[in-house]
């Protein structure tokens, strides 16, 4: 019930450890390109840094407990549509609780915008992200807050295409890098959803 | 200011929707389940679907231009695959005969455009006039249940009815014929008298 | 090729070496020796659905949204033979007896699939997110692929 891919996926039993010896890089079919195709393991590219881990952002990120997480996102109302894959017009409080903890999101206040995130089971240094007003110092302070304290290092948004919150992501240094054409179904039509991927510095790398 | 909002139902609706359950028209009209049901139960019963029941039954409360209740509505039976559900009203007694017939729209509205709902059931007791007349119950019904529901003391004919997406801009579209003609035959009085 | 409910007895269809998740479930090429395969459960509650192809494999319909009307794909076979067909049927499933509008699912390119498979069954490859799976020790990207049912 969420936009989101990363959600981790309690079917998975087990996967794979280990590395592999001697393994050729695979020969791939692929079908014209995307417009920022990304390399097999997501090349590094200039502009891809979202924010200095040192710089000082001026605006003050709270984090909100599980209760508070969900009246803010109601009396948030249309903006929270979309919001981590979540719907509060269609979901009823008990509904949005149930998934943000199936997510382990986190919700918060960074100034006057409710931001959250949950971060990816299958790649912990990677995060979901979501906001609810086009204010881009609200992204870059979850960011910070994650690059900081969670060693995240790449964040992934999906956001209902032509919400505010798209201004947030591109205008704090993401990176469009495809749509989910009609993914989304609200005011008695389809909506496409475009995702968007931003990088921070590895400051503390294995 | 829309004149009637739909917003999801909460705690703090349970006692004025519970009282709507004991009113007598509302037993007569819909079910009297809660006169055999104790106020805990009655409490419980509704918590359990705003916690628990999504997959099975959806409460919605419906306010008025202000923000004050008008009635209740909830979705059973549903279907999911086949996007179909069943729609009951509650309306609170000093509100009926208002704004009845907009809680319903709304109601609809809401059940198609977010929900995603494409047939949509009535069911209403044939001697219930609160929202539909005795002549609109005859003509939209397509299907007459005898001895369907036995309500404070007596055995209940229930008028069933689908409104399919088409259905509803057929309504529409007759509605804008019928404001449309009403225009033109002003308009040719106005022409005549001037 | 129809989709049937599983049984107990399909217990060696829903159990392989398949990366989780993965839209085209073909089996892995040198799975570790120590790893244990993949299990599919039953599903948890209406958000999944589950759908057995006798003798050939499943199709798993998970973070299903009835009002979005869509759903993340996966498939899972033994050998490879079959994959077009069972995609297929999964589609035709999805878009005829559950009434979805949209499936879309994972590819992780460094498997090495053939995509072809995804191209004839209607999908098209949508974004690609870069490290967001941990696979043989280091970060990978993966492929969104989706379809659109167009009346």
């Amino acid at each position: 019930m969420t936009d989101s891919a990363l959600v981790h996926d309690d079917n998975r039993e087990n996967r794979p450890h280990g590395t592999r010896p001697g393994r050729q890089a695979p020969l791939l079919r692929r079908q014209g390109a995307l417009p920022h195709e990304a390399g097999e393991h997501g090349d590094v590219r200039p502009g891809d840094a979202i924010a200095d881990a040192g710089s000082p952002i001026d605006t003050e990120l709270s984090l909100l407990d599980a209760a508070s997480a969900v009246v803010k996102l109601r009396e948030t109302g249309d903006a929270a549509r979309g919001f981590l894959g979540l719907d509060p017009v269609t979901q009823n409080d008990p509904l949005l609780a149930k998934h943000l903890s199936r997510m382990s999101a986190q919700v918060g206040q960074a100034g006057e915008t409710v931001v959250g995130w949950a971060q990816n089971a299958d790649q912990p240094r990677q995060a979901m992200l979501a906001t609810t007003s086009d204010d881009a110092d609200a992204v870059r302070a979850m960011v910070k807050f994650l690059a900081t304290y969670q060693r995240c290092t790449s964040y992934v948004a999906m956001v209902p295409a032509g919400a505010e919150a798209e201004k947030a992501f591109t205008g704090s240094g993401f990176r469009e890098i495809g749509v989910l054409p009609e993914h989304r179904y609200a005011g008695g039509t389809y909506h496409d959803v475009r995702v968007y991927f931003g990088r921070t510095e590895d400051t503390c790398p294995a | 200011m829309p004149r009637m909002t739909v917003r999801h139902f909460t705690e703090a609706d349970i006692p004025i929707r519970s009282e709507l359950l004991r009113e007598p028209h509302f037993q007569a009209n819909l079910t009297d389940f809660a006169v055999s049901t104790d106020d805990d139960g009655l409490t419980a019963n509704q918590h359990r679907t705003i916690h628990e029941d999504h997959q099975y039954k959806r409460m919605f409360t419906m306010c008025g231009p202000k923000g004050e209740i008008v009635g209740f509505s909830w979705i059973t039976s549903i279907d999911w695959p086949s996007q179909s559900c069943e729609l009951s009203f509650g309306v609170l007694p000093r509100f009926r005969g208002g704004l009845g017939a907009e809680a319903v729209a709304a109601a609809h509205d809401y059940l198609r455009a977010e929900l995603n709902m494409r047939v949509i059931i009535n069911q209403v007791f044939a001697h219930n006039t609160m929202l539909q007349s005795a002549d609109a119950l005859a003509t939209s019904r397509q299907v007459l249940a005898s001895y369907d529901t036995f309500t404070v003391g007596e055995w209940r004919s229930a008028c069933y009815w689908t409104l399919t997406e088409e259905d509803v801009q057929e309504r529409q579209r007759q509605g804008q014929a019928r404001r449309q003609e009403l225009a033109e035959r002003i308009r040719a009085r106005v022409q005549q008298s001037s | 090729m129809m989709l049937r409910g599983y049984r107990s007895a399909d217990a060696a269809l829903l159990t392989g070496p398949w990366l989780p998740g993965e839209l085209l479930g073909l089996p892995v090429k040198d799975w570790p020796a120590l790893a244990e395969p993949t299990t599919i459960r039953p599903p948890a509650d209406y958000n999944e659905e589950l759908g057995v192809a006798a003798d050939v494999g499943f199709a798993r319909f998970a973070e299903l949204d009835w009002s979005h009307r869509r759903a993340r794909v996966e498939i899972g076979l033994h050998g490879a033979d079959q994959a077009e067909q069972l995609l297929k049927t999964a589609v035709h499933y999805a878009f005829t007896a559950l009434a979805l509008r949209r499936l879309h699912g994972w590819v992780t390119p460094a498997l090495g699939e053939d995509t072809a498979i995804l191209e004839s069954a209607g999908f098209a490859r949508e974004t690609v997110i870069p490290d967001v799976l941990w696979f043989d020790g280091r970060p990978v990207a993966r492929e969104i692929w989706g379809v659109v049912r167009h009346d």
